[in-house]
């Protein structure tokens, strides 16, 4: 049997995700929990309007990659998928190209990803936070308040059901 | 501001040089366009698109022109979610057309049609003040939008990819709005073969506009003043006041506001009316003409607003996850941000993936 390769650290962002930890002040544990590196589109960068510090200053410190992806591809998949924005086909596109994780919490991405690229292709919010704390970037018993203030601070958005997978996990640490 | 240098910018508009996708956002965010706005196909290719036709006219400015495609994109996007959700409700509203050769005609056939939409709306004879809902919910899509310093009321258009949409210029009173919708509903079910007409400020008072359009014109005034004041509601109304059929010597200019603001009409429709409706003469008209009667304040709203139905329609197919957070975003002309705080204050949770 051929195993599909899947990169266990070559994460691509979705502003979903960014905007939660940029939100919290927890941007830097996001890199550490990915080899100090993460990579993102331009046009995610883009939508990124609100607590830019910390992402300005990784990527001027090459922590965070830019990658711009060329408006043909994204055109090409915002037709055919006609139901994502230019951040989130833009991500997509580079995923799909690369063979690389996607970082996002949107529903209609998340079903993209599970249908044309596989599910371990996928990682949440709530996934990396997990991540962290299997790391030990993070302490277990803070994981919740962490949730908390990104919910509070980001809007954060989440099912019931994903939490509680979520904690079921987190207790199995 | 788009933040690219001139010979780029030369080199984008002539076709020399791909647009990459954070210069598309930029330039999207500096022309307050959707990104969808600049994926759709060029103009050339949309020759027969009601848009052309639009940008055709010679009542829309180079200053409108903004709004138009903004309207248009609207539409594209609001059939789009209708598609998406499968809710797609033919639109096309049933098309009472017929030739028309003289002013005479042209009334006659805008006071029936007006009783026939109204039978086939189901409502009866009632003052019709809510028609942008009552239009919204029979699947037509009415986009209000302030139009500051411009002479268009509004403008219609058919189109087979997205059916039946209005726009009416927020920046009139808001009879002249209700008036206005009601006019262009007027042309896109009695004109024949509609694919977009403007209702201007020049062309109601333009007499030297060739005769047909003229006729059509009055068939649309007539459609609207019948439709909003339909006959028997207007008669019945009078009667509340103590004014029978034949006492017209009742009638005040008191009387005559508190009519026009049952019927949400200006002073001046409600007047004509009574004129059409032989309440009055043309003659009587004159000693009626108001001093101190003025219509509402002009409403002062400019911001951009979109169809209570369209928004429903967007945040459902996100709570479905059948659109991502940055595609809602971009359908409610909103960012990431302030579309995440509306999904959590409306506690929307996306469907398991």
């Amino acid at each position: 049997m051929v195993a599909r390769l899947v990169p266990e650290n070559i994460i691509v962002s979705d502003a979903t995700v960014l905007i939660n930890f940029l939100s919290t002040s927890t941007f830097q544990l996001l890199l550490q929990a990915f080899g100090g590196r993460l990579h993102v589109t331009d046009a995610v960068v883009g939508e990124i309007k609100l607590n830019r510090y910390e992402l300005d200053a990784a990527i001027d410190a090459g922590s965070v990659v830019i990658h711009k992806i060329p408006i043909d591809k994204i055109d090409h998949l915002m037709k055919s998928f006609a139901d994502f924005h230019l951040g989130e086909a833009s991500c997509l596109v580079l995923a799909k190209e690369k063979s690389w994780k996607i970082a996002t919490d949107d529903g209609a991405a998340k079903r993209f990803v599970a249908r044309d690229l596989g599910a371990t292709y996928l990682m949440t919010t709530l996934d990396i936070l997990l991540e962290m704390v299997a790391l030990g970037k993070l302490e277990k018993s803070r994981t919740p308040d962490v949730v908390t203030r990104m919910e509070k601070e980001a809007d954060f958005l989440y099912t019931e059901t994903d939490f509680k997978q979520f904690e079921d996990r987190l207790r199995s640490l | 501001m788009v933040q690219l240098p001139r010979p780029s910018i030369s080199n984008i508009e002539s076709s020399n040089r791909a647009v990459d996708s954070m210069e598309l956002v930029q330039i999207a965010r500096a022309l307050k366009k959707p990104i969808s706005f600049f994926l759709e196909l060029p103009i050339e290719q949309i020759q027969d698109e009601p848009l052309t036709v639009l940008y055709r006219s010679d009542e829309i400015s180079e200053a409108d022109k903004s709004a138009v495609d903004d309207f248009i994109a609207v539409s594209k996007d609001y059939s789009a979610l209708e598609k998406l959700l499968g809710v797609e409700d033919s639109s096309l509203l049933p098309c009472w057309t017929g030739t028309i050769k003289s002013r005479w005609e042209a009334i006659v056939q805008g006071e029936k049609t007006a009783a026939d939409l109204r039978g086939y709306l189901s409502i009866g004879n009632a003052p019709a003040l809510d028609l942008f809902n009552i239009l919204e919910q029979r699947g037509m899509k009415v986009v209000l939008r302030s139009l500051p310093n411009s002479k268009v009321w509004g403008f219609s258009i058919t189109s087979k990819e997205f059916g039946h949409a209005i726009f009416v210029n927020t920046q009139s009173t808001r009879e002249r709005q209700l008036f206005t919708l009601a006019h262009e509903l007027g042309h896109t079910v009695m004109d024949r073969d509609h694919t977009a007409t403007v209702l201007t400020e020049k062309k109601s008072k333009d007499d030297d506009a060739r005769e047909q359009e003229i006729l059509a014109e009055v068939r649309a005034n007539s459609f609207a003043a019948a439709f909003l004041m339909p006959e028997l509601e207007v008669k019945a109304a009078m009667l509340k006041l103590g004014v029978s059929e034949g006492a017209q010597e009742e009638l005040s200019t008191a009387t005559i506001d508190y009519l026009r603001k049952q019927f949400g009409v200006s002073y001046k429709a409600m007047l004509w009316r009574l004129v059409n409706l032989k309440v009055i003469s043309k003659k009587e008209r004159e000693k009626f003409q108001p001093n101190a009667v003025d219509e509402v304040v002009p409403a002062t709203d400019t911001l951009p607003s979109l169809p209570e139905r369209y928004k429903a329609l967007a945040v459902e197919a996100y709570r479905r996850a059948k659109i991502s957070i940055g595609k809602l975003a971009d359908l409610l002309r909103i960012d990431i941000y302030e579309a995440r705080k509306l999904v959590k204050q409306f506690g929307i949770q996306q469907s398991p993936a």
